[in-house]
C-alpha cells in the first residue's frame, strides 16, 4: 500500500504580463493579459512507505511546486493527491500533524527566540506528550550536535547551525512522511554529511519515508536507492539510481600517477589489447577513459600494475551530473 | 485542553519577541508622549473660551487623551503587516504547515505582543502622562470593572479588522494601500484622535453600523462613566458581536484566500 500516491497532476499559474511603456501601464489598469504558465505537467507516482526517493530537476522544472502541493500548501489545477490517505489541500490541518518539512531555505524557528523556545512550541503545537518530546530532543541533541545551540536566537546561528536545528523541528512529532527541500543549499561538506547521517538513521530507526529534492546529487547518491527526475514540468525518469546511471554513463575514468615518467607510445603498447582512451597533463599523471561494457577496470588495473610502477590509483564513478546533462539533452522519457 | 495550550503558546511567543526589542520599544514611548503633549496644547486653546465642548470639559477630555493613546499602544497589532510580508515573501509557507487555525494563530501571537505591551508601553505612559497633565481615575460605578474587559475585547475586535486586511494579500499579493487605508479609518473612527461626538450627526449615524467606535470611543466612555448602564452593557454586546461576525467573515474569507495562493520563490 503506497503511502503517498500522485495521480496526473498539473499545476498551472497564471502570470500577469505587463505591456512596456506609459501607454502600456495604462493598458494594464484596464485590461490585463494573462499568461498561463504549466509549472506540473501531468505527474504521476507512487511511493512506499520507508522508501527514500530523490526528486530532481534543474531550476525551474517543478520540483519545489510538487512538493508544496503534496505538502498541502499549494491546490493543484487538476489531479489527485494522497498522502497517507489524506488529500493534503483539502485536509489540511489532519495532513500536516502526519509530516515533516524542511525548506532549506526558510526557517520554521523564531528568529529573534532562542531555538529551545520554538522547539517547545511545536511540542504544544503537535500535542507531543512531554516524555515523547524530551526523548527525542535528547536523541536529536546527540546526533546533529545541537545540544549548545538551543539557547542562543535564531539570528545569531549560522545557516549549518540553523539547518541542523531545523532538521530537529521538523521531526519532533515523529512524522510518518518527510519532505525535504534544498536541505544542504549552502553547507560546508562537513554539515551536509552530518545531516545526511541523520536522514539515514531516521529513515532506517523509525522506517520515515523521505522525499528528497536538491541540486547537490550526491545528497541523493548518499540518500536515495530511487530517483524521479521531472523537466519542463513532467517526468522524465523514475527508477532506481543505479540503472540510471548504468543506462546514461558507462564511460568510466581511472586516474593513475606513475613513479617514473612514460610517455604515450610507452603506455600505448603496454595497454595496445584494451579499447581504451589516454589523457595526460604531465607524464607522471594519466588519466584512462573507457567503457565499462567493453571492459572492466580491474583489467585495465591488473595489466598497468603487472607492467609499470604505480605510485597511486583512483577510479572516478559516473558523476551524476554526467547523468542528468545526458538525460535532459535527450529531453525524452527513458523507461527505467 | 491541549489546543487551548497551543494558543497560550504562541502568546508566550508573541511577548517573548518583542522582549528582545525592548530598547525600541523605549523609543516609541516618547513619541507617544509627544502626542499627548500636543494634543494637550491644542485642546487648552480649544477649550479657553468654553466650559463643554460635544459634551466634554478639559478635563474629560485629557482624560479621553492619555487613557486613549495608551490604550492604543495596547489594541494596536502588527496582523495585517506580518501576513502581508509573510505573503510577499513566501515565509507564509511555513505558517500554513501548522497544524492551527491561522487566524487565532495570529490572534493569540498578536495578543502577547499586547502583554508585553501593556507592561512596557501603556502602564508607564499612563503613569508618567497622568504626573504632567490632569487624567482622572475611572468614574461611575463600573467603569473600574468593565473598562478592563471592554479593552480586551478591543483588541480582538481590532485584531479581527486586522486580519481581514492581511488577507488581502493572499488576493492582491500586496496589501499595503488596502493596510494604509484601513489604518486611517481605524485612526480617525476608532475616536483614538478625536471622540465621535465632535462628528456631524449623520456621521455619527452611519459609525453605528461599523465596528470601528467600538475599538476607542465606547471603552473610553465607559472609562469616563459618560453612559448610563444600559449603554454601556449595550456596548460591551456590541463588541462582541462584532468580534464573532469578523471572526467567522476570517474563516470565509480564508477558505478562498488559501486556494488564491501563489508561493513566491524556493
Amino acid at each position: 500500500m503506497p503511502i503517498i500516491e500522485v495521480n496526473e497532476l498539473v499545476k498551472n499559474f497564471r502570470t500577469f504580463r505587463r505591456r512596456s511603456g506609459l501607454w502600456g501601464s495604462f493598458k494594464d489598469l484596464v485590461n490585463r493579459k494573462y499568461e498561463i504558465v504549466r509549472a506540473v505537467d501531468h505527474i504521476s507516482f507512487s511511493i512506499e512507505p520507508g522508501e527514500v526517493v530523490g526528486y530532481i530537476g534543474a531550476n525551474g522544472a517543478g520540483k519545489s511546486t510538487t512538493i508544496k502541493m503534496l505538502t498541502g500548501i499549494l491546490v493543484p489545477t487538476s489531479g489527485g493527491i494522497r498522502v497517507q490517505g489524506l488529500v493534503p489541500y483539502k485536509q489540511r490541518y489532519q495532513h500536516v500533524k502526519q509530516i515533516g518539512v524542511v525548506f532549506g531555505q526558510r526557517t520554521q524557528l523564531w528568529w529573534d527566540i532562542a531555538v529551545i523556545e520554538a522547539l517547545r512550541l511545536l511540542q504544544k503545537i503537535y500535542e507531543i506528550p512531554k516524555a515523547d518530546f524530551e526523548a527525542r530532543l535528547k536523541k536529536f541533541e546527540e546526533v546533529l550536535g545541537i545540544a549548545d545551540l538551543l539557547n542562543i536566537p535564531v539570528r545569531k546561528l549560522s545557516l549549518g547551525q540553523r539547518m541542523r536545528c531545523d532538521l530537529a523541528a521538523s521531526l519532533l512529532h515523529n512524522p510518518p512522511v518527510l519532505f525535504l527541500d534544498e536541505p544542504t543549499i549552502g553547507l560546508d561538506i562537513a554539515v551536509k554529511s552530518s545531516i545526511r547521517d541523520f536522514i539515514k538513521e531516521i529513515n532506517r530507526e523509525y522506517n520515515t519515508t523521505v522525499i528528497l529534492t536538491t541540486h547537490d546529487l550526491s545528497d541523493i547518491e548518499h540518500l536515495c536507492r530511487r530517483v524521479i527526475m521531472i523537466d519542463h514540468g513532467r517526468l522524465i525518469y523514475d527508477g532506481d539510481l543505479k540503472s540510471l546511471k548504468d543506462r546514461a554513463v558507462g564511460r568510466r575514468r581511472l586516474l593513475v600517477d606513475f613513479i617514473l615518467p612514460i610517455e604515450r607510445p610507452g603506455l600505448e603498447k603496454v595497454l595496445a589489447e584494451y579499447p581504451v582512451e589516454m589523457e595526460s597533463s604531465n607524464p607522471f599523471h594519466w588519466e584512462f577513459i573507457f567503457d565499462r561494457k567493453k571492459v572492466a577496470a580491474p583489467e585495465i588495473i591488473g595489466q598497468l600494475l603487472s607492467k609499470l610502477e604505480v605510485r597511486d590509483l583512483e577510479l572516478e564513478n559516473p558523476k551524476i551530473e554526467d547523468v542528468v546533462r545526458e538525460i535532459y539533452t535527450q529531453g525524452r522519457q527513458v523507461k527505467p | 485542553m491541549n489546543r487551548l495550550a497551543k494558543y497560550w503558546a504562541f502568546m508566550r511567543m508573541g511577548y517573548l519577541t518583542y522582549l528582545a526589542y525592548r530598547f525600541q520599544v523605549l523609543m516609541s514611548f516618547v513619541s507617544y508622549l509627544l502626542i499627548i503633549a500636543l494634543n494637550y496644547f491644542l485642546w487648552k486653546a480649544v477649550f479657553a473660551k468654553h466650559q463643554v465642548i460635544a459634551g466634554f470639559t478639559m478635563e474629560q477630555m485629557m482624560t479621553y487623551v492619555v487613557i486613549g493613546w495608551s490604550a492604543r499602544t495596547f489594541f494596536a497589532n502588527r496582523i495585517d503587516r506580518m501576513i502581508g510580508d509573510a505573503v510577499r515573501d513566501g515565509s507564509i509557507a511555513m505558517d500554513l504547515l501548522k497544524p492551527t487555525n491561522f487566524q487565532l494563530y495570529h490572534y493569540f501571537r498578536a495578543f502577547g505582543r499586547a502583554v508585553f505591551m501593556f507592561l512596557f508601553m501603556t502602564l508607564p505612559i499612563i503613569i508618567v502622562a497622568s504626573m504632567i497633565f490632569p487624567v482622572s481615575l475611572p468614574s461611575g460605578k463600573l467603569g473600574p470593572y468593565l473598562f478592563p474587559l471592554s479593552v480586551i475585547l478591543s483588541f480582538f475586535l481590532h485584531a479581527g479588522i486586522s486580519y481581514l486586511t492581511g488577507l488581502v494579500a493572499f488576493f492582491t499579493r500586496n496589501n499595503e494601500g488596502v493596510l494604509r487605508f484601513k489604518q486611517l479609518l481605524v485612526e480617525v473612527f476608532s475616536g483614538v484622535m478625536i471622540p465621535i461626538t465632535f462628528f456631524p450627526d449623520w456621521v455619527q449615524k452611519v459609525l453605528f453600523w461599523l465596528p470601528f467606535k467600538y475599538i476607542a470611543y465606547a471603552p473610553l466612555r465607559i472609562y469616563l462613566g459618560m453612559e448610563p448602564l444600559s449603554k454601556v452593557h449595550q456596548g460591551v454586546l456590541l463588541q462582541i458581536m462584532w468580534i464573532v461576525i469578523i471572526y467567522l467573515t476570517g474563516q470565509i474569507v480564508w477558505h478562498y484566500a488559501i486556494k488564491r495562493l501563489e508561493i513566491q520563490g524556493g
